[in-house]
Parts: C-alpha cells; sequence; structure tokens
C-alpha cells in the first residue's frame, strides 16, 4: 500500500516533468491527455501498452501532447474503500486543468472511471482501453470509444496441447488482485469443456514462493500458463518479468503464457497477445478523437491474438519437436547451433581433420605401397643376385661419400675378399694389377664426369699371386639434387673369355705372319737386289771419293757430294731392311695414325725390283692426304698381296702389256676407297665367287689364304674388300678403310 | 792415255749412276752415263774406243736387250755387264754372247776398273785390226776373178807354170795377173801378200 502510494506520487511528478518538456517543445497550446492507469505505470501487461499508447500519440499528434498520468490503484485495493477517495483526488488534482482526452488503460481503469464518469469531467472524451469481454460489466460507456481486446484463453490450452499433446494437468499461474480473480473466473469458465480431459489448477491463493515450490515438483505430462501477476496471495507486488523469472527458473514443467511481450522471458509462446499492436490502435482512435471526430463514427476493431509464435530456447528445453508448431509460425531467439555460430571454425577444422585424415590415409597407403615396393625390391633383388651369381657375375655398389663398397658373396669370391672384411676404394685397388690402376682411375674419373654407363676391362691379382681379368660395367646414381651418390655396377671374371680371345688374335696373327713371310719369300731375290741397289752404289761412291783423294787433286765439292750420296743410300738400304723386317715381324696388331701414300710407297718400293724382273708397268694415283687409323704393316700385306695376284696375273702377257693401277680416292666424307687393277686375263665368273674363302686357290702354289687373310685385316679394320670387275684386260680389286680425321 | 776413249754408263739406278760416274772419273776416264736403254740409243754412235757398263735388271730394254740391239748395229763397243745377285743365268748368256766381262755389284773399284782397261785396250785393238782387214778388203775388192784366183795360187806357193797349168792359160798371162794383185794390194813381196790374205781370211788354193 506504501509502495503504491510511493508510486502515485511519482506519477505526479513525472507529470510536472512531461508538461514542461512538452512546452519547450512547441508554442501551440498543447493536448492535454489524462492517462488512467489501472496499477500505475509499471504494471505489466498494461505498461506495455500504455507506454506505446503515450510515444505514439506523441509522435503522431500534428500538435504537442501533454500527458498527465493517474492511476486508479488505490481504487482497486481494499475491495473498493477507497474508490471515492480516488475520485476526490482526482478531481482536486484536474480541477483547474483543461483536458481534452481521458484515456483508461486497461479494464480495472475503465470500469472505475465509468463509475464515477458523472463526477469527473464528463465532459472531456474518454478513451476506453479493455478487454472486450469486460464490456458487460461496464454497461454503457458515454462520451467514449472503446479500444477492445479480446483475449481467447481457449485458444491458449488449444496452443498447449497443440505442442504437447500429452499435456493432462495445467497450472494457471495468476495472482491475488481483483483483475486476476476475474480472469480466474473467467478461464474456469473458458476451460470447463476441456476439464474432462485435463485438470486445471489455479494458483490465486498461493504466494508466488509457494508457487515455485509447487512448479519444482509437479506431475509429470503438466503445463504452467502464467496468466498474471500483480500481486501474489502474500500481498506482495511482483513487477511481471520478476515473477515470471521466478517460476520460469523453478518450475519442472513447461511454461505457457497469454502476451507477446512475455516471450523470451520463459514462456514456450503460442498465439499471444500483442500490447504494442493494442497500445498503437488506442493512439490512433486517441489521434481521431483529437482531432474532433465524432465519437459515434470511430469503430475499433478488436486487438486479438497474433500468430503463433515460440521461443526456440523453450522449445528446445522442452524437446518439442518442430513439427508440432502450428504452420506459418514463428521462432523467436533461437540460439545459434553449434554448427551456426561457429560454421567456418567448424568448417576449417572439420577441412583440417579431412585433410589430416586424407593425409594419414595417404601416408599409411604410402607405407603400405612403400613396404610393398621394398618387399618386391628385396625379391627382384634376390632374383637379380641370383641371376647373376648363376651367371659368374658380382655385383656391387660403391658409396661414393664413404669410398666404401658393397658386394655380393659371388662379388667377393671374385676378387678374393674375406667374406666379413670392410672394402674400401684402396684395399679394392690394391687388388687390381699395378699397370691396371691408371685405367681404373680414369674409368672412375670418367663415369663422375660423363654420368653415364661406363665399361672397363683391367686384371687383377688373386691371392693366390694369378691373375684374372675382370669385365665391369658400371652406372653412376645420383641424388635428388643431382649429386653423385654411387656407382653401382657389375664385374664378371672373362679371364677365360680373355684367354680365348688371345688365343684367336695369337692365331690369326700368326696367320697373317706366315702369310708375309711366304709372300715376302716369293720376293726374295728381288728383295736382295733391291738391299743391293744402293749398297752397290755405296761402295762404289766411297772407293770413287778415296780415289779422289789419294789423286790429291780433288774438289772439296766432289767428296761432299759423294758422302752425301753415300748418306742417301745408306739410308735406302736401311728403309729396305725395316720394310722387310716388318713384313716378316711377327708383331702384335697397332693402329696409328698413317698416311695411305706413305703405305703404298713403301710396299712400292718393296716390290721395285720384282715388277723390273717381270717387266710389269706400274702407275702409282695416291691423294697425299689421305690418313687412316691403321696396322701399317697389316695394310701393306693387304697391297702386297693384291699386287703380287696382280704381277702373277699379267705374266701371261708379253712384255709391253704388262700394266697395274693403284689408285686411291676419297668415298664419301670418311671412307677411301683403294682400287688395284691389273691388265690380267680377269677371273672366272665361278671363282669369283670363291675369291675370299680361305685354302682356295687357282694356283699350284701357295695356300690360298692371301684374299682371306686380306678381308680379315680389313674388316678388322672397318674396312671392306670386293672384287669390283673382273673382264680379260682389267680385274680390279677395291678395298675400302675409314679415314681418320686424324691428328 | 785414256783420252781418246768413253766410258758409257746405263743404269735405271740413279745413285749407281753417279757413284759409277765419280769413280771412273776418279781414274782418268771419260765417261758418260744414261738412265735407261733408249737415252743411250738415242747418243750418236760413238766412233772411238771405249766400253759400256750396263745394268741387267732395267725398265723396258733390259741390259741383254740393249746388246742385242748394239750388235745387229754391228757396234764394236765392249759391254761389262753389272748385276746383282740371281741374275747369273743372264751372266752367262752375256759371256757366251761375247760380252768382255760380267761383274757381281757390288763391284770392286779396282776389278772394275781394270776390266774398264782391259775392255778398252781390246777396243782399241779390235778397232785397228778391223780397219787394217778394212784397208786389205778394199784392195781386195779392186781385184778382178782370175785376179783373185791368181792371188789365192800365189798365196799358196805356186809357181807361174804351175797356175798358168791349173787355170790353162800363158804362162806370160799369169805373170801379168800377179804383178797386178802385188801392185793393187799394195804388197811389196808375196810374204807381205801371204800376210794380208791371212789377215783378211783369203784362203789359199793349192794347184792338183
Amino acid at each position: 500500500m506504501r509502495f503504491s502510494l510511493l508510486l502515485g506520487l511519482l506519477g505526479a511528478m513525472a507529470l510536472g516533468s512531461w508538461e514542461r518538456h512538452a512546452l519547450a517543445a512547441t508554442n501551440a497550446p498543447p493536448r492535454r491527455v489524462l492517462i488512467l492507469h489501472s496499477f500505475g505505470r509499471e504494471y505489466a501487461p498494461f505498461s506495455i501498452m500504455s507506454a506505446t499508447f503515450r510515444t505514439e500519440l506523441a509522435r503522431q499528434s500534428r500538435l504537442p501532447v501533454q500527458f498527465h498520468e493517474a492511476s486508479v490503484e488505490m481504487a482497486l485495493l481494499n475491495k473498493g474503500e477507497n474508490e471515492q477517495a480516488v475520485v476526490a483526488y482526482l478531481q482536486a488534482l484536474f480541477a483547474e486543468r483543461r483536458l481534452d482526452l481521458i484515456a483508461t488503460m486497461g479494464g480495472p481503469a475503465t470500469i472505475f472511471l465509468n463509475r464515477h464518469r458523472h463526477e469527473f469531467r464528463p465532459e472531456v472524451p474518454l478513451l476506453a482501453t479493455m478487454d472486450a469481454r469486460r464490456l458487460v460489466e461496464v454497461g454503457q460507456l458515454t462520451n467514449a470509444v472503446l479500444v477492445p481486446l479480446q483475449l481467447d484463453l481457449l485458444g491458449l490450452v488449444d496452443d498447449i496441447l497443440q505442442l504437447r499433446p500429452a499435456t493432462t494437468n495445467i497450472f494457471v499461474v495468476l495472482g491475488a488482485g481483483p483483475m486476476e480473480r476475474y480472469w480466474a473466473a473467467q478461464a474456469q469458465r473458458d476451460f470447463s469443456p476441456l476439464t474432462n480431459r485435463i485438470t486445471f489448477t489455479y494458483w490465486n491463493d498461493l504466494s508466488l514462493d509457494a508457487m515455485c515450490r509447487r512448479g519444482a515438483s509437479l506431475p509429470p505430462n503438466s503445463a504452467v500458463l502464467y496468466g498474471n501477476m500483480i500481486i501474489d496471495a502474500a500481498g506482495i507486488p511482483y513487477e511481471h518479468e520478476a515473477a515470471l523469472k521466478a517460476l520460469h527458473a523453478e518450475c519442472s514443467a513447461p511454461l505457457f503464457g497469454v502476451y507477446e511481450h512475455e516471450l523470451g522471458l520463459g514462456i514456450i509462446g503460442g498465439r499471444l497477445a500483442s500490447m504494442t499492436t493494442w497500445g498503437q490502435r488506442a493512439a490512433k482512435t486517441a489521434l481521431r478523437v483529437l482531432d474532433g471526430e465524432p465519437l459515434a463514427r470511430i469503430q475499433c476493431p478488436p486487438t486479438i491474438a497474433e500468430p503463433a509464435a515460440y521461443d526456440w530456447r523453450e522449445l528446445q528445453r522442452w524437446n518439442i519437436p518442430k513439427d508440432r508448431l502450428p504452420p506459418r509460425s514463428t521462432v523467436l531467439f533461437r540460439q545459434p547451433t553449434n554448427w551456426e555460430e561457429h560454421r567456418w571454425l567448424i568448417i576449417t577444422v572439420l577441412l583440417i581433420t579431412l585433410l589430416e585424415t586424407a593425409l594419414i590415409i595417404l601416408l599409411v597407403f604410402n607405407l603400405t605401397r612403400r613396404r610393398r615396393a621394398e618387399r618386391l625390391l628385396r625379391e627382384s633383388e634376390y632374383r637379380l643376385r641370383l641371376a647373376a651369381e648363376a651367371a659368374g657375375a658380382g655385383l656391387w655398389s660403391l658409396n661414393l661419400a664413404t669410398n666404401v663398397f658393397w658386394l655380393t658373396t659371388q662379388t667377393r669370391r671374385l676378387f678374393g675378399f674375406p667374406e666379413d672384411q670392410t672394402i674400401t676404394l684402396e684395399r679394392f685397388l690394391a687388388v687390381v694389377h699395378p699397370d691396371d690402376r691408371d685405367l681404373i682411375h680414369q674409368t672412375l674419373k670418367g663415369a663422375l664426369e660423363s654420368r653415364g654407363d661406363t665399361s672397363v676391362k683391367y686384371r687383377i691379382l688373386r691371392p693366390d699371386a694369378t691373375v684374372a681379368w675382370i669385365a665391369a660395367r658400371c652406372s653412376l646414381q645420383c641424388g635428388p639434387s643431382g649429386k653423385p651418390e654411387s656407382l653401382t655396377g657389375v664385374s664378371t671374371d672373362i679371364t677365360e673369355q680373355h684367354r680365348n680371345a688371345e688365343e684367336m688374335r695369337r692365331l690369326q696373327a700368326e696367320a697373317w705372319h706366315a702369310d708375309r713371310v711366304a709372300r715376302t719369300g716369293v720376293i726374295t731375290s728381288s728383295l736382295a737386289h733391291e738391299l743391293n741397289q744402293p749398297l752397290a752404289a755405296t761402295l762404289t761412291a766411297a772407293q770413287a771419293g778415296l780415289r779422289f783423294m789419294a789423286a790429291q787433286r780433288h774438289d772439296p765439292n766432289d767428296i761432299r757430294e759423294i758422302l752425301e750420296s753415300i748418306v742417301q743410300d745408306a739410308k735406302r738400304a736401311g728403309s729396305v731392311v725395316s720394310g722387310l723386317r716388318a713384313m716378316l715381324r711377327r708383331q702384335t696388331s697397332q693402329r696409328e695414325h698413317i698416311n695411305l701414300a706413305d703405305a703404298v710407297r713403301g710396299i712400292v718400293d718393296l716390290l721395285h725390283t720384282e715388277l723390273l724382273t717381270h717387266h710389269v708397268h706400274l702407275s702409282v694415283q695416291c691423294p697425299p692426304d689421305c690418313h687412316v687409323l691403321a696396322d701399317k704393316t697389316q695394310i701393306q700385306q693387304v697391297l702386297l698381296n693384291l699386287l703380287m695376284n696382280a704381277i702373277e696375273a699379267v705374266q701371261q702377257l708379253p712384255d709391253g702389256e704388262r700394266r697395274i693401277e693403284i689408285a686411291a680416292a676419297r668415298d664419301g666424307a670418311d671412307t677411301v676407297q683403294v682400287t688395284v687393277s691389273d691388265s690380267g686375263p680377269g677371273i672366272v665368273p665361278e671363282d669369283a665367287a670363291k675369291l675370299f674363302d680361305a685354302f682356295w686357290t687357282t694356283k699350284s702354289q701357295g695356300l690360298g689364304i692371301g684374299l682371306a687373310i686380306c678381308r680379315s685385316i680389313l674388316e678388322s679394320h672397318r674396312g671392306r674388300i670386293w672384287l669390283a670387275r673382273s673382264q680379260p684386260g682389267q680385274t680390279t680389286f677395291c678395298f675400302t678403310l675409314p679415314l681418320d680425321p686424324g691428328p | 792415255m785414256n783420252t781418246d776413249a768413253t766410258i758409257f754408263v746405263v743404269d735405271d739406278d740413279a745413285s749407281m749412276r753417279k757413284s759409277l760416274l765419280w769413280l771412273l772419273r776418279s781414274a782418268g776416264w771419260r765417261a758418260e752415263a744414261f738412265a735407261s736403254a733408249e737415252d743411250f740409243l738415242a747418243r750418236p754412235v760413238w766412233p772411238g774406243p771405249g766400253c759400256l757398263i750396263l745394268d741387267v735388271r732395267m725398265p723396258h730394254l733390259t741390259g741383254p736387250q740393249l746388246r742385242d740391239q748394239l750388235a745387229a748395229a754391228n757396234s764394236s763397243l765392249p759391254i761389262i755387264f753389272l748385276t746383282g745377285h740371281g741374275d747369273v743365268s743372264t751372266g752367262v748368256d752375256a759371256m757366251k754372247k761375247g760380252a768382255v766381262d760380267f761383274l757381281l755389284k757390288p763391284v770392286d773399284d779396282q776389278v772394275l776398273l781394270q776390266n774398264i782397261q782391259l775392255a778398252v785396250e781390246r777396243h782399241r785393238a779390235a778397232r785397228a785390226h778391223a780397219r787394217e782387214l778394212h784397208i786389205i778388203r778394199e784392195r781386195l775388192a779392186r781385184l778382178s776373178g782370175r785376179e783373185q784366183e791368181v792371188m789365192e795360187y800365189v798365196i799358196a806357193g805356186c809357181l807361174n807354170k804351175q797356175i798358168a797349168d791349173a787355170l790353162g792359160i800363158a804362162e806370160k798371162t799369169i805373170k801379168i795377173h800377179r804383178g797386178r794383185v802385188m801392185q793393187k794390194m799394195e804388197a811389196n813381196s808375196v810374204a807381205d801378200l801371204v800376210h794380208l790374205c791371212q789377215t783378211a781370211g783369203v784362203a789359199p788354193r793349192r794347184a792338183t
């Protein structure tokens, strides 16, 4: 009571302040509106409605509006005993004041004023706001416009059942004030059709504390309908929100409400009445009244419940599935789910997780694959080793960083290395034949520089002091950066092959040598003459010199000339001897850079006397700049064989017709072709085919290996020989040799 | 002593040619050298005494072939064959055909020079003999057939009467022929005539 009085005083004080403010805004006479509250400015649900009304009216009015506010709260308490006092208070308060409109906020104020209309400013139009159904309590409103509210109580229960069909208990929260009691009565009436299904319990007689206690242990399938709580049974007035919050905190059943503004404070929701809409309508209607519109013409439709709206949090709390909500309902206060709130974070984390998973899978896959590859590698290595060992080949790898060899057992056996000894490059070089160590060094160097496959044949000294030939082939392995890491190769013992090849070469050389000796033997007498000639000249010249000197009347120029001639002839004799010796020498094949013209001249010189003796005319055409890489003796042997055959061939001809021609010419950029032609009778075609076969001959003397040897010599020089022409008067043999671009 | 003689060298070997020339000149001989038989044949025939030193083995015309050609041309130039080993058969053949000498290379200078000396001397003698024969033959050519007959009886030592009996002509006629023979043959005595006839190879005819 004291509290309410205080509020009333506060309202009066607020009146003053409003007036001042409005006057300051304009010079025009303001409209004066008295707002008559049912329970004071702050009591919900009217507080929302009156605040909207005030604001909207002030905003929409063309003229400034001066508001006066008063409450009839005091009249409502104590069962109407104070009504007259409040009427007197109002009369006193507004006796001298002009009023343009009186607006009552809610049923209690409207009912009070209408009851005392004749006592308090009946000439001032009244804007009455209240629930339409309370009109019956008022009867006729005079000089007034009604802005009605139409609450559908049964609809509230329908909403509860819509969301929680299994609900059997509904606890209705209403305060102990007259308005609440009125509404409790209304509710009981409205809900009566449902009582066979649902037990309604009205908590008008309980204090808020008791309500909370009860609410904390509600039976299953319960719901709490929060109506209004202005004052509880203990007589404690509550601000709307505080009571609602307290109940919300304690109740073990879902909380339903009536007004829209309660949404968000703990009620689940439903078709709620909007105090804001009601307030706006009231303001609009008030403007019409203030603008002087006849009251009879002003009809204001009732404000009904808004379309259903729900508090998402409460729906969640009570596990109410969304499909139970009526169509086109609004869900408010949707709390963003973790997903909504942290969507990008979650997506990012998820992506990272996925990526990581993918990576892990990839790694695992790789690992598996690698293990498989390693296993395959091991198997392939094993097979390779097996194959290599079967072939007598030893595998090895030289680590270039440490200079240490990895060797298979076979390789160790090959080199005579003990099974458990670490083999370094130095230790390996120690078993290499001293003459081949430079070769190995060069080969290693070459392999590192060329980065390709390298092969080398070298000798090693076995522990038992025997020499073995090794053929090695290796390739360089580089790291990802291209740095050489290791040299891997295979080594084979080729001692046996080497011995066989050596033997072959020796036999071939022997055959060639035998042929040379035989050929040279044929021309021995010619050679003796060839040698005799310069010797004779030397002797004669020397003796002439002595005679000149003895005569003591010599010309020193003569002596010098004689001596020069002697020197020249001695050299000539020497060259004949060396030419002969070359032909007779048993030497290993050695390739050197030779001038073809020199080789031809050498053999022509050797055959000089032979040609003379047989009255053969020889012509030679050889360019001076044809160089070949060849064994000179062997090439001369070919020429010797061809020339001797030619000399023999022309013997049947008369003296003047015995002709032989040697001609050499370049054949393309890298080959020289030599032809030896004679004027002999030619070779019959059936013999021509067998010409180069060994041991085939048409002659009574000789082995018949001359041309076979020519062919093998030329083939060993990457050349070839063939019979180019054979007819009476011209037989031509051709052979080719690769040219040596030479030093 | 040898100024009237010339020694010819035919050898295809330049060194040998040069050496031989030096040797011959050192011994005081005048000498000429030729690289081939053909070159030598191209030279005008040497009228004086001399000698030909000939290599057996040469391209084209060989030593023996040149010798044959010279012989065919009635050359009296003596030939000394020089040859290497193995040409002995050629040498024998050469000797048979009247070569002065056959020497093996290498040849000692003294042997060669002696042979040359001998050859030249022989050539000189031969040339003298040939000249005498030539004169005699010219004288013989002047004789008539009867004078030739008469001379053949005279150098056989027949008397005029014996000759007249043999020929069936008068002794007086024989006497006249004999005088013409002695005159035409430029012989001072029968002995002289006999010598001339012997030199010329005129055989004496004996009266039966």
